[in-house]
């Protein structure tokens, strides 16, 4: 045992895959706990403030006064264990693959409409994918679809289907065991700045494949703290709205005037 | 009975397999994490000890190879050894088989403090200087916004010498590192050294099979078999007995244990 005890103290320090990972949630007892799916740079400990969408909600939480901590997971099967296995307060992302009737017991806010397109890997496909919004169209390709997304209208449209988590999607679509992928815009930026550097100019969205996808916010009804916090959360974010600080943090991020316009318009329309 | 009819279960599922897995060695990458993980140490650690004795039970063999975390983290097809939240940002995982815990705890050395300390919300931590070690902190701008202040050091001892000296007010370590480090430097004033219970203080050391493993379904049924085996036996209780102080596992481990075996299987469930 002695042996053991010298050998740790005598080894240099160095990051370590088994310790201690110092997190909000560690020193928080008394803040209650959202639990995310990580999408960087919407929410992600990858992002400064843990992405803006994380910001976002955090700002307007303060407004309410209800003290949060917001905890990023991997995977969406996580997200929903705790949801379903240990009532979660809230949970926060995108694709989380709520059912219709897990959506009765939850009051659902969308922070954020993220454009999103499909894109592809230039050098594995000889002939450009066309979608023109036709889903037929990509006829015989392989879709990378994200864990909880609902792919019942590639199936329909005769495309296979691969799921994984969205740096592994972009991976696959560069090793060619997919073909195409749906990401939010910003998300593909950050990915390959960050992540395929070196093959940036490689990645290629398809024309006229825009649609919008909304990062919600979801309270669960079955936590005692669940219905009131949602409301007094809907009023923190009008007044977040009201008073511009949703639209400076969004500026940080966005630089586009009339995309800031058009999420304030979408989210206050949803408010009502 | 249920623990047992869930063995059975585990080993007839795995026993359709097995004639054809073909599997002579599971190679498993960790990096040096004593007392968890070490090739200098017997039995490569306690968790080292822990996945031999598992291999053994589920009549697998499996090997451990060590290398630098960066490498672990940057190569996304190998089988890794430790927290899958290091490890999961870049790689997805097959299977993962959470087969022990560490927990982290606060620290502080009550001589230097008219007070006792607590942590009943973020708040009590404002204005104290928190010794962590280099490379831990994880929601740093979270910490900044509430004005957490954190000193970082290289070494166990210089976190515990710091905290002594009163240059830091608080440690955050794993227990199980910061008892054997307090018993060590300075064991005469062991009881000056106050712990505070951590939220969420559980983390799960685990084994993670990579996505494109042949037949890691079956790998994976064989650990699971494994430590089921070591645990009804007490093989599990007499190896982590060794390196607990008075030789007590902390509360709920096989609680926790079990709740993450649920979370990482939950993907399976959907």
């Amino acid at each position: 045992m002695k042996f053991f005890i010298l050998v740790m103290l005598l080894l240099n320090m160095q990051l370590m895959a088994t310790g201690p990972r110092i997190t909000q949630n560690l020193i928080s007892p008394d803040k209650k706990e959202i639990f995310a799916l990580d999408i960087p740079p919407f929410i992600s400990t990858e992002v400064k403030y843990d992405g803006f969408v994380s910001e976002l909600v955090n700002a307007a939480f303060e407004q309410a006064g209800i003290e949060v901590v917001i905890t990023t997971l991997p995977l969406q099967s996580m997200v929903k264990y705790y949801l379903n296995q240990e009532d979660a307060f809230a949970i926060l992302g995108r694709h989380l693959g709520v059912s219709d009737k897990e959506k009765k017991s939850l009051i659902a806010i969308p922070i954020y409409m993220a454009k999103e397109s499909y894109f592809y890997y230039k050098p594995l496909q000889k002939n450009t994918p066309v979608y023109k919004n036709k889903l037929s169209n990509l006829k015989g390709l392989t879709y990378g679809a994200s864990k909880g997304e609902d792919i019942k209208a590639y199936k329909k449209a005769g495309i296979k289907v691969k799921k994984a988590r969205t740096l592994s999607l972009f991976k696959k679509l560069q090793s060619g065991k997919i073909d195409f992928i749906s990401v939010p815009t910003l998300s593909a930026e950050w990915f390959i700045n960050n992540k395929f550097a070196q093959h940036k100019k490689e990645f290629a969205s398809m024309a006229e494949s825009s649609k919008s996808v909304d990062i919600l916010l979801y309270f669960n009804l079955n936590h005692k703290a669940g219905k009131k916090s949602a409301e007094g959360f809907k009023k923190g974010l009008r007044s977040i709205i009201k008073n511009g600080t949703y639209a400076k943090i969004l500026n940080k991020y966005v630089q586009d005037s009339n995309s800031v316009k058009l999420q304030l318009k979408h989210i206050n329309k949803a408010l009502k | 009975m249920l623990k047992s009819f869930i063995l059975l279960l585990l080993i007839l599922h795995s026993s359709l397999y097995s004639e054809n897995a073909g599997v002579n060695e599971v190679v498993l990458e960790a990096n040096e994490a004593p007392p968890f993980w070490s090739k200098e140490m017997p039995y490569n650690g306690i968790a080292g000890e822990l996945v031999h004795a598992i291999s053994e039970a589920g009549d697998i063999n499996s090997r451990i190879i060590f290398k630098p975390l960066s490498r672990l983290i940057d190569d996304d097809e190998n089988n890794d050894l430790g927290n899958p939240a290091f490890f999961m940002i870049n790689q997805d995982f097959s299977e993962i088989i959470p087969i022990a815990l560490y927990h982290v705890s606060l620290y502080y050395y009550a001589p230097n403090h008219k007070k006792r300390l607590e942590l009943k919300s973020i708040d009590d931590l404002k204005g104290l200087k928190i010794g962590t070690l280099k490379g831990t902190l994880i929601d740093v701008h979270y910490f900044e916004q509430n004005a957490i202040m954190f000193k970082e050091s290289y070494s166990h001892e210089s976190l515990f010498k710091k905290l002594k000296l009163g240059r830091i007010d608080m440690v955050i370590e794993i227990e199980l590192v910061a008892e054997q480090t307090i018993k060590k430097f300075f064991e005469k004033e062991a009881s000056n050294f106050v712990k505070i219970n951590l939220s969420n203080a559980a983390s799960p050391i685990a084994i993670m099979l990579a996505e494109e493993l042949n037949n890691s379904e079956w790998i994976a049924n064989r650990y699971r078999i494994g430590l089921e085996k070591i645990i009804q036996d007490g093989t599990y209780q007499n190896i982590m007995k060794k390196y607990y102080i008075d030789e007590r596992l902390p509360q709920n481990w096989f609680d926790d244990l079990k709740h993450f075996e649920e979370l990482y299987q939950s993907e399976k469930v959907q």
